[in-house]
């Protein structure tokens, strides 16, 4: 933490390489991160590249306010979001170009339930998907998620609620 | 609900290393030198759109002040005052008389054309010239 307050000073008085070195820590979170909700390596990387270049534009007017790791988190939920809605239009858009289960083998079974899951948080309201995506993926702790959404503690935990009851619904009629 | 969420939980986990931290990094500086250029690009492009436009705005406002209405001189004088002008001297030899609006007309449009060849324009026009005619 106090290595990232003094990398983000340096970048912010003009030393690139300090980007770079944020970029050697962060990069495993990120990535991974982003892996579980893609499942697509290629996807993951290009998503932690996005996260990277929306840092970079925006590092220098961070004000020192949040913890810098809320601050990522929140870069990462914005893109994960624009993502997820973006997939979301071109499933609905080549819907029936989705493979009906029966004819999925069933060594794959482990992926298909993946994919439910994710096509299941992708239909959650946006609150309920953020609340479920940082818990599941991260474990993050709900005073952890309420710094990163802005949303309160106690909100949190009814959003997080709500969204597994609605995805088990999801699920249990898949 | 406790065994849903480890469920889930179990479900999302992944094993993978991730990218090479060094190749990340290199990759990113490309897209960032791609996105630099890209943005030079459009920066150029709405320059030059912007200096065609006001190429244009100048060029409409110069067509503004043009006269439209193209105003004759032989429309507000007399023939015999027009061909008094120390600029259409026309030969004495033809009578003046016989010269009508198309000849007025040709030299209003171009004072270079012979006199002579004025006039006869001017009787092919009335059909004077008999053999002409049948042309």
């Amino acid at each position: 933490m106090h290595d990232d307050n003094n990398l983000i000073q340096k970048f912010q008085s003009g030393d690139e390489k300090s980007f770079d070195k944020l970029v050697e820590i962060h990069l495993h979170n990120v990535f991974g991160f982003f892996l579980k909700i893609t499942r697509d390596e290629m996807v993951a990387e290009d998503l932690s590249q996005d996260v990277f270049m929306k840092l970079y534009k925006n590092l220098k007017n961070f004000r020192h306010e949040s913890s810098f790791s809320t601050y990522l988190y929140k870069i990462n939920m914005n893109t994960a979001n624009t993502w997820i809605t973006r997939n979301k239009w071109k499933n609905i858009l080549h819907i029936d170009q989705i493979p009906d289960r029966g004819e999925i083998d069933r060594t794959n079974e482990e992926e298909w339930k993946r994919k439910e899951l994710w096509d299941g948080i992708s239909k959650l309201p946006k609150k309920q998907r953020t609340v479920v995506m940082l818990r599941i993926s991260d474990s993050l702790s709900y005073k952890e998620i309420s710094d990163i959404t802005g949303m309160s503690k106690g909100s949190a935990k009814v959003n997080y609620h709500h969204a597994i009851k609605r995805l088990k619904e999801i699920l249990d009629d898949a | 609900m406790h065994d849903f969420e480890n469920k889930i939980i179990n479900l999302v986990q992944n094993e993978s290393s991730g990218p090479d931290a060094a190749s990340f990094i290199l990759s990113f500086r490309g897209r960032q030198q791609k996105e630099i250029l890209q943005t030079n690009r459009l920066y150029s492009s709405l320059n030059a759109l912007a200096f065609i436009l006001l190429v244009c705005v100048f060029t409409i406002g110069q067509l503004d002040h043009m006269q439209s209405d193209v105003e004759y001189f032989a429309e507000d004088i007399n023939t015999q005052e027009y061909f008094d002008t120390d600029f259409n001297l026309i030969d004495q030899a033809y009578n003046l008389s016989d010269i009508e609006t198309f000849t007025l007309f040709m030299l209003d449009e171009s004072i270079i054309i012979d006199a002579e060849e004025l006039v006869f324009y001017n009787e092919l026009y009335e059909n004077i010239i008999d053999d002409e005619v049948s042309l």
